[in-house]
């Protein structure tokens, strides 16, 4: 592995912790296209290797809100032992397709995020939830 | 957002409604997670709040707990099929976890809408980027 596929792979972590931070996104959306875009990675390897940072940074984050006392344990549950069945389907049908396909279905995922989170009336809806 | 939170965990009350609710959302949320690589936080929050009727905050940080278990079964997929590169992980990890929290400190000091149309732009470059590179 060169230096500069060391610091460039550090600087993709640190940007979208950033951004996840801030906007309560997972990092995922931008280490994917990161990886693909800039590490030359395809985009089955990125999504794996996105899926293995992503365990740890949601670990501390948790844990972080847990003690302060936003989770809720039991709907936290369920939704995460429905979470499993849902991703052993998703995964394998991810695997079962070209790189290119795979690809193409993660340009409509973040077209959609993307026009979600700039149109007003996702942002409105969003505003008024939080009080 | 860290110091109002406690108590609110212990308003948690699920009838069959609600858990059937949180298990289709589960399920949807994992079948994303695990075709794209992501957390699903971005299916799971929305859908707690508006079918669960979750504040914001407590679904963001409910999401984050049942991300843990998804991802894990999403990486034991991909890790199988040798489709998941540890050492690029590990430094992509080194970076996100200090950068969540510096993300999450600077949070408090911007105006979220804003921040998040000109996030959403970016998004949608990425995406036509990624869609005419080779």
């Amino acid at each position: 592995m060169s230096a500069g596929t060391i610091v460039v792979a550090v600087l993709l972590g640190v940007g979208s912790g950033v951004v996840s931070g801030m906007l309560g996104v997972g990092g995922g959306i931008l280490m994917v296209p990161g990886m693909v875009l800039l590490l030359g990675l395809t985009q089955h390897v990125a999504e794996g290797t996105s899926l293995l940072v992503i365990i740890p940074t949601a670990i501390v984050g948790a844990y972080t809100l847990w003690r302060s006392g936003y989770v809720l344990l039991l709907t936290a549950a369920i939704l995460g032992g429905s979470g499993i069945l849902g991703a052993l389907a998703g995964s394998r049908i991810a695997l079962s397709v070209p790189s290119r396909t795979l690809r193409i279905l993660f340009v409509v995922y973040l077209l959609i995020m993307g026009a979600r989170m700039v149109l007003p009336a996702g942002g409105d809806r969003q505003k008024a939830e939080l009080d | 957002m860290s110091k109002s939170g406690p108590g609110v965990t212990r308003r948690e009350s699920l009838g069959p409604p609600q858990i059937a609710g949180a298990l289709a959302l589960g399920v949807l949320g994992g079948i994303f997670s695990g075709l794209l690589g992501v957390g699903g936080g971005l299916i799971l929050v929305p859908g707690m709040v508006l079918v669960l009727r979750t504040r914001q905050h407590v679904a963001h940080a409910t999401s984050l707990a049942a991300i843990v278990p998804t991802a894990v079964a999403g990486v034991v997929a991909f890790g199988k099929a040798s489709s998941a590169d540890w050492r690029i992980g590990a430094l992509l990890a080194a970076g996100s976890i200090p950068g969540a929290r510096i993300g999450a400190k600077v949070m408090q000091r911007i105006p979220a809408d804003r921040l998040r149309v000109g996030f959403g732009v970016f998004v949608i470059l990425v995406a036509i980027t990624l869609a005419v590179t080779k």
